[in-house]
Protein backbone atom coordinates (compact mmCIF):
# COMPACT_ATOMS: atom_id res chain seq x y z
CA UNK A 1 0.00 0.00 0.00
CA UNK A 2 1.74 3.32 -1.11
CA UNK A 3 -0.83 5.54 0.89
CA UNK A 4 0.60 8.65 1.93
CA UNK A 5 -1.87 10.23 4.44
CA UNK A 6 1.38 13.02 5.61
CA UNK A 7 -0.70 16.20 6.64
CA UNK A 8 0.94 19.48 5.78
CA UNK A 9 -0.50 22.90 6.88
CA UNK A 10 -1.53 24.40 3.26
CA UNK A 11 -0.48 27.71 4.48
CA UNK A 12 3.33 26.77 5.31
CA UNK A 13 5.61 25.03 3.54
CA UNK A 14 3.31 25.08 0.51
CA UNK A 15 1.87 28.32 0.31
CA UNK A 16 2.39 29.63 -3.44
CA UNK A 17 1.19 33.09 -3.81
CA UNK A 18 0.37 33.92 -7.71
CA UNK A 19 3.39 36.52 -7.62
CA UNK A 20 6.12 33.56 -6.93
CA UNK A 21 4.19 31.19 -9.10
CA UNK A 22 4.57 30.94 -12.86
CA UNK A 23 1.33 28.84 -14.04
CA UNK A 24 -0.05 28.64 -17.14
CA UNK A 25 -3.83 27.24 -15.89
CA UNK A 26 -5.44 27.18 -12.38
CA UNK A 27 -7.77 24.22 -11.01
CA UNK A 28 -10.26 24.89 -8.58
CA UNK A 29 -13.84 24.30 -8.25
CA UNK A 30 -16.14 25.27 -11.01
CA UNK A 31 -15.58 29.29 -12.24
CA UNK A 32 -19.30 30.51 -12.47
CA UNK A 33 -19.17 33.22 -15.61
CA UNK A 34 -19.12 36.14 -12.77
CA UNK A 35 -16.15 33.94 -10.38
CA UNK A 36 -14.20 33.64 -13.29
CA UNK A 37 -13.82 37.77 -13.98
CA UNK A 38 -12.28 38.05 -10.38
CA UNK A 39 -9.99 34.98 -10.99
CA UNK A 40 -6.35 34.01 -11.14
CA UNK A 41 -7.28 32.40 -14.77
CA UNK A 42 -8.92 35.52 -16.31
CA UNK A 43 -5.80 37.56 -15.03
CA UNK A 44 -3.97 34.20 -17.25
CA UNK A 45 -6.13 34.62 -20.10
CA UNK A 46 -5.58 38.20 -20.25
CA UNK A 47 -1.92 37.76 -20.21
CA UNK A 48 -1.91 35.59 -23.00
CA UNK A 49 -4.32 37.37 -25.21
CA UNK A 50 -2.01 40.22 -25.16
CA UNK A 51 1.05 38.37 -26.07
CA UNK A 52 2.62 38.44 -22.75
CA UNK A 53 4.29 35.01 -21.71
CA UNK A 54 5.54 33.56 -19.24
CA UNK A 55 2.18 34.36 -17.22
CA UNK A 56 0.95 35.82 -14.18
CA UNK B 1 -21.87 33.19 -31.08
CA UNK B 2 -17.93 34.26 -29.76
CA UNK B 3 -15.51 36.33 -30.46
CA UNK B 4 -13.02 35.35 -32.69
CA UNK B 5 -9.52 33.72 -31.54
CA UNK B 6 -6.88 35.37 -30.79
CA UNK B 7 -3.57 35.20 -32.57
CA UNK B 8 -1.10 35.65 -30.60
CA UNK B 9 2.67 35.43 -31.48
CA UNK B 10 2.48 31.27 -31.07
CA UNK B 11 -0.64 29.65 -31.21
CA UNK B 12 -3.97 30.82 -31.00
CA UNK B 13 -6.08 32.06 -27.91
CA UNK B 14 -10.13 32.21 -27.00
CA UNK B 15 -11.99 32.43 -24.13
CA UNK B 16 -15.50 31.06 -24.41
CA UNK B 17 -18.91 31.85 -22.02
CA UNK B 18 -20.88 28.68 -22.29
CA UNK B 19 -22.10 26.33 -20.16
CA UNK B 20 -22.90 28.88 -17.65
CA UNK B 21 -18.39 29.07 -17.10
CA UNK B 22 -15.84 30.32 -19.10
CA UNK B 23 -13.52 27.86 -21.15
CA UNK B 24 -9.79 28.94 -22.12
CA UNK B 25 -8.62 27.34 -24.83
CA UNK B 26 -4.74 27.84 -24.79
CA UNK B 27 -3.50 26.02 -28.04
CA UNK B 28 0.68 26.77 -28.39
CA UNK B 29 1.22 24.85 -32.16
CA UNK B 30 2.59 27.62 -34.38
CA UNK B 31 0.49 26.63 -37.23
CA UNK B 32 -3.45 25.77 -34.94
CA UNK B 33 -6.21 26.80 -37.75
CA UNK B 34 -9.22 28.88 -36.27
CA UNK B 35 -11.28 26.08 -37.65
CA UNK B 36 -10.01 23.99 -34.62
CA UNK B 37 -10.94 26.28 -32.20
CA UNK B 38 -14.29 27.09 -33.89
CA UNK B 39 -15.35 23.28 -34.11
CA UNK B 40 -14.46 23.45 -30.09
CA UNK B 41 -16.71 26.34 -29.26
CA UNK B 42 -19.92 24.61 -31.73
CA UNK B 43 -18.97 21.69 -29.47
CA UNK B 44 -19.36 23.03 -26.00
CA UNK B 45 -22.41 24.87 -27.18
CA UNK B 46 -24.24 21.80 -28.40
CA UNK B 47 -22.96 19.88 -25.16
CA UNK B 48 -24.66 22.69 -23.27
CA UNK B 49 -28.17 22.44 -25.03
CA UNK B 50 -28.17 18.79 -24.88
CA UNK B 51 -26.84 18.25 -20.97
CA UNK B 52 -28.02 21.74 -19.56
CA UNK B 53 -29.62 20.95 -15.71
CA UNK B 54 -30.52 24.90 -15.94
CA UNK B 55 -32.17 24.76 -19.30
CA UNK B 56 -35.82 23.28 -18.61
CA UNK B 57 -35.61 22.53 -22.50
CA UNK B 58 -32.95 20.05 -22.80
CA UNK B 59 -33.20 16.87 -23.32
CA UNK B 60 -31.13 15.77 -20.33
CA UNK B 61 -34.24 18.24 -18.53
CA UNK B 62 -37.29 16.06 -20.13
CA UNK B 63 -35.57 13.12 -19.15
CA UNK B 64 -34.76 13.36 -15.34
CA UNK B 65 -39.08 14.79 -15.45
CA UNK B 66 -39.58 11.31 -17.27
CA UNK B 67 -40.75 12.93 -20.69
CA UNK B 68 -38.54 11.15 -22.45
CA UNK B 69 -37.19 7.38 -21.60
CA UNK B 70 -33.71 5.93 -22.03
CA UNK B 71 -34.76 5.20 -25.86
CA UNK B 72 -36.15 8.07 -26.67
CA UNK B 73 -32.60 9.83 -26.92
CA UNK B 74 -29.54 9.96 -28.66
CA UNK B 75 -26.70 7.48 -28.77
CA UNK B 76 -24.64 10.50 -27.27
CA UNK B 77 -26.88 10.98 -24.21
CA UNK B 78 -27.46 7.35 -23.61
CA UNK B 79 -23.42 6.69 -23.94
CA UNK B 80 -23.10 9.23 -21.16
CA UNK B 81 -25.81 7.85 -18.71
CA UNK B 82 -23.75 4.94 -19.27
CA UNK B 83 -20.54 6.48 -18.43
CA UNK B 84 -21.97 7.67 -15.33
CA UNK B 85 -23.88 4.41 -13.98
CA UNK B 86 -20.64 2.96 -14.77
CA UNK B 87 -18.91 5.45 -12.36
CA UNK B 88 -22.14 5.36 -9.86
CA UNK B 89 -20.81 1.12 -9.55
CA UNK B 90 -17.11 1.94 -9.30
CA UNK B 91 -17.05 4.63 -6.73
CA UNK B 92 -19.79 2.78 -4.15
CA UNK B 93 -22.41 5.54 -5.22
CA UNK B 94 -20.33 8.16 -4.28
CA UNK B 95 -21.14 9.38 -7.62
CA UNK B 96 -24.34 9.33 -8.73
CA UNK B 97 -26.12 11.16 -11.06
CA UNK B 98 -28.79 9.87 -10.80
CA UNK B 99 -30.09 10.51 -6.97
CA UNK B 100 -28.65 14.21 -6.52
CA UNK B 101 -30.72 17.48 -6.89
CA UNK B 102 -30.24 19.17 -9.96
CA UNK B 103 -30.84 22.82 -10.76
CA UNK B 104 -33.81 22.54 -12.92
CA UNK B 105 -35.68 20.13 -10.05
CA UNK B 106 -34.94 16.48 -11.23
CA UNK B 107 -32.45 13.96 -9.36
CA UNK B 108 -30.59 13.42 -12.98
CA UNK B 109 -27.37 15.77 -13.05
CA UNK B 110 -24.75 13.93 -14.98
CA UNK B 111 -23.21 17.22 -14.62
CA UNK B 112 -19.85 15.74 -12.69
CA UNK B 113 -19.39 13.96 -15.45
CA UNK B 114 -20.09 15.60 -18.48
CA UNK B 115 -17.61 18.73 -17.90
CA UNK B 116 -14.85 16.71 -18.18
CA UNK B 117 -16.07 14.81 -21.04
CA UNK B 118 -17.07 17.58 -23.23
CA UNK B 119 -13.42 19.06 -22.82
CA UNK B 120 -11.87 15.21 -22.99
CA UNK B 121 -13.87 15.64 -26.52
CA UNK B 122 -12.74 19.04 -27.14
CA UNK B 123 -8.85 18.12 -27.01
CA UNK B 124 -10.10 15.08 -29.23
CA UNK B 125 -11.21 17.82 -31.66
CA UNK B 126 -8.03 19.87 -31.66
CA UNK B 127 -5.96 16.79 -32.36
CA UNK B 128 -8.07 16.04 -35.36
CA UNK B 129 -6.90 19.43 -36.92
CA UNK B 130 -3.24 18.91 -36.14
CA UNK B 131 -3.36 20.62 -33.06
CA UNK B 132 -0.60 18.61 -30.17
CA UNK B 133 0.16 21.69 -27.86
CA UNK B 134 -2.48 22.91 -25.59
CA UNK B 135 -4.48 23.27 -22.68
CA UNK B 136 -8.28 23.73 -22.15
CA UNK B 137 -9.59 24.59 -19.05
CA UNK B 138 -13.19 24.43 -18.56
CA UNK B 139 -13.82 26.51 -14.89
CA UNK B 140 -11.26 24.77 -13.36
CA UNK B 141 -11.17 21.31 -14.83
CA UNK B 142 -7.88 21.30 -16.78
CA UNK B 143 -6.63 18.88 -19.87
CA UNK B 144 -3.77 19.47 -21.63
CA UNK B 145 -0.89 18.34 -24.76
CA UNK B 146 2.43 18.38 -25.30
CA UNK B 147 4.02 21.54 -24.10
CA UNK B 148 3.79 24.73 -24.03
CA UNK B 149 6.74 25.57 -25.77
CA UNK B 150 9.74 23.10 -26.87
CA UNK B 151 11.73 23.71 -23.73
CA UNK B 152 8.64 23.98 -21.30
CA UNK B 153 6.51 22.13 -19.78
CA UNK B 154 2.72 23.22 -18.57
CA UNK B 155 2.51 24.09 -15.18
CA UNK B 156 -0.99 24.05 -13.44
CA UNK B 157 -1.48 25.60 -10.45
CA UNK B 158 -4.66 24.51 -7.54
CA UNK B 159 -6.41 27.41 -5.94
CA UNK B 160 -6.23 28.04 -2.25
CA UNK B 161 -9.21 27.42 -0.37
CA UNK B 162 -9.36 30.21 1.18
CA UNK B 163 -7.63 32.51 -0.75
CA UNK B 164 -9.26 32.98 -4.87
CA UNK B 165 -6.05 34.87 -5.34
CA UNK B 166 -3.17 32.30 -3.60
CA UNK B 167 -2.42 28.33 -5.13
CA UNK B 168 -2.09 25.64 -2.70
CA UNK B 169 0.06 23.71 -5.15
CA UNK B 170 1.81 24.05 -8.61
CA UNK B 171 1.83 20.86 -10.63
CA UNK B 172 4.09 20.31 -13.67
CA UNK B 173 2.07 18.01 -16.43
CA UNK B 174 3.22 15.94 -18.44
CA UNK B 175 1.79 14.79 -22.33
CA UNK B 176 -1.94 14.36 -21.86
CA UNK B 177 -2.54 15.12 -18.59
CA UNK B 178 -5.89 16.16 -16.80
CA UNK B 179 -6.82 17.87 -13.80
CA UNK B 180 -9.94 18.51 -11.94
CA UNK B 181 -10.89 20.07 -8.82
CA UNK B 182 -14.35 19.70 -6.41
CA UNK B 183 -14.69 21.95 -4.14
CA UNK B 184 -16.98 24.16 -1.67
CA UNK B 185 -14.62 27.11 -0.78
CA UNK B 186 -17.73 28.83 1.02
CA UNK B 187 -18.14 27.64 4.13
CA UNK B 188 -21.83 26.35 3.59
CA UNK B 189 -21.11 23.05 1.94
CA UNK B 190 -23.05 22.59 -1.02
CA UNK B 191 -22.08 19.33 -2.14
CA UNK B 192 -24.52 16.62 -0.76
CA UNK B 193 -23.36 13.19 -0.29
CA UNK B 194 -26.14 10.57 -2.71
CA UNK B 195 -25.65 7.90 -0.13
CA UNK B 196 -26.88 10.05 3.05
CA UNK B 197 -28.31 13.56 1.16
CA UNK B 198 -26.30 15.35 3.73
CA UNK B 199 -23.86 17.89 3.04
CA UNK B 200 -20.15 17.00 2.94
CA UNK B 201 -18.11 18.65 5.51
CA UNK B 202 -14.30 16.72 5.76
CA UNK B 203 -12.71 18.04 2.77
CA UNK B 204 -12.26 21.73 1.18
CA UNK B 205 -10.95 20.45 -2.08
CA UNK B 206 -10.12 17.39 -3.27
CA UNK B 207 -7.68 17.61 -6.58
CA UNK B 208 -7.71 14.50 -8.95
CA UNK B 209 -4.93 14.09 -11.36
CA UNK B 210 -4.87 11.42 -14.39
CA UNK B 211 -4.63 10.66 -18.12
CA UNK B 212 -8.36 11.17 -18.55
CA UNK B 213 -10.49 14.31 -17.66
CA UNK B 214 -13.65 12.48 -17.94
CA UNK B 215 -13.11 10.38 -15.18
CA UNK B 216 -10.58 12.59 -13.34
CA UNK B 217 -13.25 14.84 -13.06
CA UNK B 218 -16.32 12.30 -12.16
CA UNK B 219 -13.53 10.81 -9.46
CA UNK B 220 -13.11 14.45 -8.27
CA UNK B 221 -16.80 14.59 -7.34
CA UNK B 222 -16.62 10.97 -5.62
CA UNK B 223 -13.14 10.96 -3.75
CA UNK B 224 -14.66 14.82 -2.44
CA UNK B 225 -17.78 13.02 -1.09
CA UNK B 226 -15.75 9.92 0.15
CA UNK B 227 -13.43 12.58 2.27
CA UNK B 228 -9.87 11.26 3.37
CA UNK B 229 -11.13 7.62 2.74
CA UNK B 230 -10.73 8.51 -0.49
CA UNK B 231 -6.86 8.47 -0.45
CA UNK B 232 -6.72 4.38 -0.39
CA UNK B 233 -9.62 4.59 -3.62
CA UNK B 234 -7.91 6.73 -5.35
CA UNK B 235 -4.70 4.13 -5.29
CA UNK B 236 -6.07 1.28 -6.45
CA UNK B 237 -7.16 3.44 -9.71
CA UNK B 238 -3.51 2.86 -11.70
CA UNK B 239 -2.32 6.46 -13.05
CA UNK B 240 -4.69 8.61 -11.01
CA UNK B 241 -3.31 10.60 -7.89
CA UNK B 242 -5.12 12.80 -5.08
CA UNK B 243 -4.50 16.17 -3.67
CA UNK B 244 -6.89 16.49 -0.90
CA UNK B 245 -7.64 19.66 1.22
CA UNK B 246 -9.28 19.51 4.62
CA UNK B 247 -11.82 22.04 6.27
CA UNK B 248 -8.93 22.63 8.69
CA UNK B 249 -6.29 23.49 6.01
CA UNK B 250 -4.19 19.99 6.23
CA UNK B 251 -3.20 18.89 3.52
CA UNK B 252 -2.95 15.05 2.17
CA UNK B 253 -2.07 12.95 -1.26
CA UNK B 254 -0.88 9.62 -2.87
CA UNK B 255 2.17 8.96 -2.98
CA UNK B 256 2.11 9.06 -7.33
CA UNK B 257 1.63 12.85 -7.07
CA UNK B 258 4.78 13.83 -5.65
CA UNK B 259 6.42 13.35 -9.68
CA UNK B 260 4.44 16.42 -10.43
CA UNK B 261 5.33 18.70 -7.83
CA UNK B 262 7.48 21.48 -8.31
CA UNK B 263 8.56 22.24 -5.24
CA UNK B 264 10.50 18.76 -3.62
CA UNK B 265 9.19 17.75 0.00
CA UNK B 266 11.09 18.61 2.97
Amino acid sequence: VRINTRAVPVLNSEALTAQSAKVHSVSGATYTSNDYVKSLQSAIDAARASGITPLV
Amino acid sequence: MSDAPVHCAVGLHHVEQVMGMAVSIDIRDPDAPPAAVDEVIGWLHHVDTTFSTYKLESPISALGRGELTFEDVTDEVRDVLRRCENLRVETDGAFDAFAVPAPNGTTLDPSGLVKGWSIEESAAILEAHGCHNFCINAGGDIAVRGRPSPSEQWTIGIRHPDDASALALVLIATDRFAVATSASYERGAHIVDPRTGEPTTELASATIVGPDLTLADGYATAVYVMGLEGLAWIEKRPGYDAYLITRDNMTHWTAGLDRYRQIPLT
